[in-house]
């Protein structure tokens, strides 16, 4: 199964009524919505607002989709009509005026070299998540690093990494899991604190 | 169930065993914190730099005020499919009426014909048939082309 396949499967049960199943689309899609939303829109908390406005309008649509692009290409349309949307009726230019009407939604994702609009509390957080993930990585096992490294960076399939690392496939599954968990573990105490909650 | 959460989302689960996983993370709330957690390590291994945002809580609380969406589509891609599928049911059915016809015409039209251990039927020349008074099937016989084929009448018991 594909990773379009899999959001397809999530999206026929957020259709059939499942509202958990667009839970998780929700947290594939935010950070990178975020982001590209961050293009057009200067703050912070207004980004936030239009990401979430931006689901709320996906779900709203759910029956109108049937699949004929990616998920992610139809709720960035999405985004980016919110987004302009938003600064239209608030009378604001957007931050960038970029043309984006390329098919491919990863395109929408190149930026980064994106400036800073965050909060100095939020992109505290920010800094303290990537490098605590940073640090992780770089510590794992050479065995470990390699196969989540070739799984997130180069989004190579199970099968490759199989073939690049000469090893079973089930090994590679494992490998990956493991790295995952000992990186969650580092990362629970700076997000499960009462203030990072949310996260 | 955490390894197969980690699968599910590298998209390397067989259909079957996805939708067992989306349903367990559905009904296991430390589930869908590892899959949003997954996520976030991705995300922040991919790019230098992340995007300080988490809507989940807000758009989840947003969704329970929704209406629910019940609205199963027919997805373009499994079109082809589903029309293979339903040519060949089509064909499975002409197939088994043409034995079932060809049967019929093999056996001679007299008396009641009664199947093993099942209710009895008659089958009766067009004609015979048309003598009654039934009037749905008065009203549609112009719709059969070949007066010929036999009819055959199914009921409780023998019809005379």
């Amino acid at each position: 199964m594909s990773d379009r396949e899999l959001d397809q499967q999530l999206v026929e049960r957020a259709q059939r009524g499942e509202k958990r199943a667009f839970d998780l689309l929700v947290s594939k899609y935010q950070r990178r919505l975020a982001r590209l939303l961050s293009r057009f829109i200067r703050d912070g908390a207004d980004i936030e607002d239009v990401t979430q406005e931006a689901f709320v309008k996906a779900y709203r649509a759910l029956p109108a989709f049937r699949g004929e692009s990616a998920f992610y290409t139809w709720l960035y349309r999405i985004g980016i009509n919110t987004a302009k949307n938003f600064l239209s009726s608030s009378g604001r230019r957007p931050v960038v005026n970029s043309e984006i009407e390329d098919e491919d939604g990863e395109s929408y994702d190149m930026a980064s070299q994106l400036p800073d609009y965050n909060t100095p509390e939020s992109e505290l957080m920010n800094k303290q998540i990537l490098a605590a993930v940073n640090t992780v990585v770089e510590r794992l096992p050479e065995e470990l690093r390699t196969a989540i490294s070739l799984r997130e960076m180069e989004g190579m399939s199970y099968d490759d990494i199989a073939r690049v690392m000469d090893c079973p496939i089930g090994t590679v599954r494992s490998r990956i899991f493991r790295a995952r968990e000992a990186i969650a573990v580092e990362l629970r105490p700076l997000l499960d604190t009462a203030k990072n909650r949310r996260w | 169930m955490k390894e197969s959460v980690s699968a599910l989302m590298d998209g390397e689960l067989g259909a079957d065993e996805a939708a067992r996983v989306i349903a367990a993370i559905g009904a296991d709330e430390s589930l869908k914190e590892t899959w949003s957690r997954y996520h976030l390590i991705g995300d922040a291994m991919r790019s230098g730099k992340l995007s300080a945002i988490n809507v989940e809580n807000a758009v989840s609380a947003r969704l329970a005020e929704e209406p629910t969406v019940l609205a199963p589509r027919r997805w373009l891609g499994s079109t082809r499919r589903r029309s293979t599928v339903g040519a060949m049911a089509l064909a499975a059915s002409v197939s088994f009426a043409a034995v079932i016809a060809w049967q019929q015409l093999a056996t001679p039209a007299t008396g009641p014909i009664v199947a093993e251990g099942s209710v009895p039927v008659q089958v009766r020349p067009l004609q015979a048939v048309a003598d009654n008074e039934d009037p749905y099937f008065l009203a549609h016989q112009d719709m059969t082309s070949d007066s010929g084929v036999l009819k055959v009448a199914y009921g409780s018991g023998v019809r005379h």
